[in-house]
């Protein structure tokens, strides 16, 4: 039950927030609808159902939900590749496209896969390499070549 | 007569070499997704949108539509030999398929499968032909409330048939419908919760959104699943005896029919294609106990089902321009990206890419065909690549596709917020495709319902005056009322029974 109000808080502020922007957006004009009303009415009426999924919810009044086994290991991964991703978007422009993926990749399978160093970095650099070829060598797709601009 | 003339040289145009190569390259990926659980038609398609920015539009969409129907024959391989259904639309065959492996006939079921595949894509495809032309004819007298009033439905029936609960899937749809108002207001160009962000002045972008909420939030959910017991057996023989024939023969007929209507019916899916298919099988068959057990028709059917469902699901989308899910909300936003909106003038001013497609998916069927049996082999041995060897390569397309499509990293952030929504979604039982239905057709939607309140100088009731607007409004109107009176969702029941295993 807990889970669920906090959910339905969530969509409780975000309609509440979006309704109030819309308006101010302006809904109507000289029998003309404005930019804000389709977002208003939208918004309202994910208000409407968080408001009545929180009334059920509480009308139900069923014991805290237990959690998962694992939940927390599985946590744990989620937070790594999310955080590998951030690492790369950001690091992207500077350390160039061969460089960041060979990270990325090393990084993924030596802290979530555990596999062993050698394995680790021979994987990445192929698929390094091979992104590389693919990408910006046979398609063109100008990725950024960032601290090895020079070499590549 | 026209019709078989158009389809003739819509095969034609086909089987170009470059159609041809990017045709053979849909099929063969939609197979080895197919193959490989945890990537769906739908993820490969979100990974690939950015590649619609570099190749010719008819080429790239036949790969696009490839993938789909190369995901359904390739999704029952691995329910037939190792009881892991690539895909959600080969669940059922598991049942049969894999029982009747066991017994050592691994062969007559992917034989029966691939065939039957064949027979019920083809047969459908000539069933688009003749049904999306006649369907746009009618399409041409909407006007912009007609238009609105179609979207609200095809966009209720969505959630109507959402497994979850209704509110949850109409929450998702809302949500969808109000990130695609972010950008700049299509009528008067105002900034709209934009935040002061220049990435989100044009609007968040399908394509981020998509690979977030299928490729990297199925990584994410995927990343603790264990490996599936992997058959060693040998395939001997992949074609079946005649008396396979004999029993597959009506039950090819039943599951082509089934599937062609199921599949053309907005907010129907092909997984209830294949679940509607096997139990008439079972309720008509004089021998009910065999299935379950390794009845072949319990084979045939579904997997029939499955590729008729598949194609005559693009009528609703090519005809009058109304995604029905996932897959054709992505499709949808393809056309869109190469200037060719979908809806009722779409076979009239691009009959070359409409007829074009069509001719794609009677090559495509037939070079599934011959393209799978020989490679059965080689699809088991991709089943063992270990997970954490594929997940890499998955994130690290995700990030280069939402990249290349917009030249900077703000997209890629855009797929990291949306792939942990999606993982959060998926862990909170809520389901991304009315998200996605939303985040199409919203301005879509925005712009028709402006236009009408325009017309009828802010008066609502233009949607229930005109008669194809009212009869639209009505079905969507009952589809969200009728859970309150009934406390259940009509044919709901029915659904939930037959996706029972």
């Amino acid at each position: 039950m807990k889970r669920e109000i906090i959910i339905c808080s969530f969509w409780l502020l975000l309609s509440f927030y979006l309704s109030i922007e819309s308006y101010r957006l302006g809904l109507s004009t000289a029998n003309r609808p404005g930019p804000g009303l389709f977002p208003f009415i939208a918004a309202i009426a994910i208000g409407l159902i968080a408001v009545f999924r929180l009334v059920s919810s509480l009308r139900k009044s069923s014991p805290d939900d237990n959690f998962e086994p694992g939940i927390a290991s599985e946590t744990r991964l989620v937070l790594y590749v999310i955080a590998g991703m951030t690492a790369y978007a950001f690091l992207l422009d500077l350390l160039g496209f061969l460089f960041c993926t060979f990270l990325l990749v090393a990084f993924y399978l030596r802290v979530i896969a555990a596999r062993r160093w050698p394995a680790t970095l021979s994987f990445a650099a192929a698929v390094a390499l091979a992104s590389h070829f693919f990408f910006d060598v046979l398609l063109k797709a100008e990725m950024p070549r960032g601290l090895l601009s020079w070499l590549i | 007569m026209d019709t078989l003339h158009s389809l003739a040289l819509g095969i034609l145009t086909a089987a170009s070499p470059l159609n041809l190569l990017y045709g053979f390259a849909g099929v063969l990926l939609g197979t080895l997704i197919g193959v490989l659980p945890g990537l769906g038609p739908a993820g490969a398609i979100a990974l690939l949108l950015p590649l619609a920015l570099h190749a010719p539009p008819l080429a790239y969409l036949i790969m696009l539509f490839g993938i789909t129907y190369g995901a359904q024959y390739g999704g029952s391989t691995t329910s037939i030999l190792v009881n892991i259904p690539g895909e959600a639309s080969s669940v059922i065959t598991c049942l049969d398929g894999y029982a009747m492996a066991r017994q050592g006939r691994a062969g007559p079921a992917l034989g029966i499968a691939a065939f039957g595949s064949f027979i019920g894509g083809t047969v459908a495809l000539v069933g688009v032909a003749f049904l999306a032309p006649a369907l746009a004819e009618l399409g041409l007298r909407f006007g912009p409330p007609e238009y609105a009033a179609l979207l609200l439905f095809g966009l209720t029936a969505l959630v109507y048939l959402a497994h979850g609960p209704m509110d949850k899937a109409l929450l998702m749809a809302l949500f969808g419908s109000l990130l695609a108002s972010v950008g700049l207001d299509p009528v008067t160009g105002q900034p709209r919760f934009t935040f002061d962000i220049l990435v989100l002045r044009d609007g968040v972008g399908l394509t981020p959104v998509v690979i977030g909420l299928f490729g990297v939030s199925e990584v994410l959910v995927n990343l603790q699943a264990h490996a599936g017991e992997i058959f060693q057996k040998k395939i001997k023989g992949l074609l079946p005896t005649l008396q396979d024939w004999k029993d597959s023969a009506m039950p090819i007929t039943r599951g082509t029919v089934l599937g062609f209507l199921v599949g053309a019916i907005p907010g129907l899916n092909v997984v209830i294609a294949t679940f509607a298919a096997y139990a008439v099988e079972k309720k008509i068959s004089k021998h009910p106990e065999k299935f379950g057990r390794g009845a072949i028709e319990g084979v045939a059917a579904p997997e029939t089902a499955n590729n008729a469902a598949s194609c005559s699901g693009w009528i609703p989308l090519l005809s009058l321009g109304l995604p029905t899910g996932s897959v054709t909300s992505l499709i949808f936003g393809a056309l869109m990206i190469h200037g060719l909106a979908p809806g009722p003038l779409f076979i009239k001013n691009s009959p070359d890419i409409f007829w074009g497609l069509l001719g794609s998916m009677a090559i495509g069927n037939a070079m599934l065909l011959i393209l799978n049996l020989p490679l059965i082999g080689l699809w088991i041995r991709v089943l063992q690549v270990p997970y954490y060897f594929l997940f890499p390569l998955i994130i690290l397309f995700s990030i280069i596709g939402a990249y290349t499509a917009a030249g900077n990293t703000g997209d890629v952030v855009i797929v990291i917020i949306f792939g942990v929504a999606g993982y959060l979604m998926k862990k909170f039982a809520y389901e991304p495709a009315p998200m996605v239905l939303g985040l199409v057709i919203g301005p879509l939607l925005e712009t028709a319902i402006r236009r009408s309140l325009i017309m009828s100088k802010g008066h609502v009731t233009i949607f229930f005056q005109r008669p194809i607007a009212a009869f639209f409004m009505g079905a969507a109107l009952l589809m969200l009322l009728s859970p309150l009176l009934t406390r259940r969702r009509l044919g709901h029941d029915i659904i939930e029974k037959l996706e029972e295993p």
